[in-house]
């Protein structure tokens, strides 16, 4: 019971505290030079290094999925239309999907964290 | 103010690409906000809120790739406000008011009857003369209107610690109002 009621005491008085600084609230000066000031503080980034072995997975990538869109081409002009030449035909889309997301992927994970 | 949507492309750009325009456009966001919540924080000090607002942008600049925009960037930057606040009170120069000298000076400054601006007045004053962490918590509590779980993630502070704060700072304003016989 005692609790309660300072429980209900300690409410009031938060009630009475937020209406009396609300109404005392301080607002700032406008300053149409703050942005400015801010913008020519910002330090320069340094240059972003992409490690080696992410580079040179990347360019693999590329290299795979553009060598596999050139033979898959040449090998589906060269072939009837059966269900292997079909499975052959989504594989290229799926491996090039693949790849682009293992080039992606530091950058949406940095993203989405 | 910038929806939600306009500002994780923003905060997108700057991540993935260190745009300063787009960074740019997040300052002006958000700057009268950040300003109005150091310029209570520092008992009206507008020369130390610029100061800090300032340092607050920078150092969220720097730190942008960490972000991970689970809570929202208003939140992060008050965070980094808050700790900015908290490391400028710690440095030797920073002068810490008591409750006596801050209502001393305002006792000389004004001398007219008793009503209730003198109230608002007085709670101010007494706000005002919190130390630095009290302080903090009743300006997100009071001002902001901000719930305890909030103040909890913005501060880095457990439950129990929050409440204790705003515990000491209710009575201590609690206190001061009494003397000017205005009870709460």
């Amino acid at each position: 019971m005692n609790s309660e009621k300072t429980i209900s005491a300690e409410a009031h008085a938060d009630e009475q505290l937020k209406k009396l600084l609300a109404e005392s609230r301080r607002r700032p000066a406008q300053n149409p030079w703050f942005e400015r000031r801010v913008m020519a503080a910002l330090p320069d980034k340094k240059e972003r290094r992409i490690p080696a072995l992410q580079l040179a997975l990347s360019v693999c990538a590329i290299l795979i999925v553009v060598g596999g869109w050139i033979a898959g081409g040449v090998w589906f002009l060269n072939h009837d239309l059966t269900l292997s030449s079909l499975a052959v035909v989504c594989s290229i889309p799926l491996t090039t999907m693949f790849s682009g997301a293992v080039v992606a992927a530091p950058a949406l994970k940095r993203l989405f964290s | 103010m910038i929806s939600r949507l306009e500002e994780i492309k923003l905060l997108a750009q700057c991540m993935a690409a260190d745009n300063r325009e787009a960074y740019s456009r997040l300052v002006v966001a958000y700057a009268d906000l950040l300003r109005g919540f150091l310029l209570n924080l520092t008992g009206g000090d507008s020369m130390l809120a610029d100061d800090l607002a300032q340092e607050t942008f920078i150092k969220a600049w720097q730190g942008i790739r960490s972000f991970k925009g689970m809570a929202g960037f208003k939140t992060w930057l008050f965070r980094i406000a808050i700790n900015e606040y908290l490391s400028h009170r710690r440095r030797p120069a920073s002068y810490t008011a008591s409750l006596d000298d801050v209502r001393g000076d305002a006792m000389l400054a004004d001398s007219s009857p008793h009503d209730d601006s003198d109230a608002r007045h007085d709670a101010r004053i007494a706000l005002d003369s919190l130390p630095p962490a009290e302080r903090t918590i009743a300006v997100l509590f009071y001002l902001e209107d901000l719930p305890i779980k909030k103040i909890c993630q913005l501060t880095e502070m457990p439950e129990g610690t929050v409440k204790s704060h705003l515990s000491r700072a209710r009575n201590h304003m609690a206190q001061f109002l009494k003397q000017d016989r205005y009870e709460l």
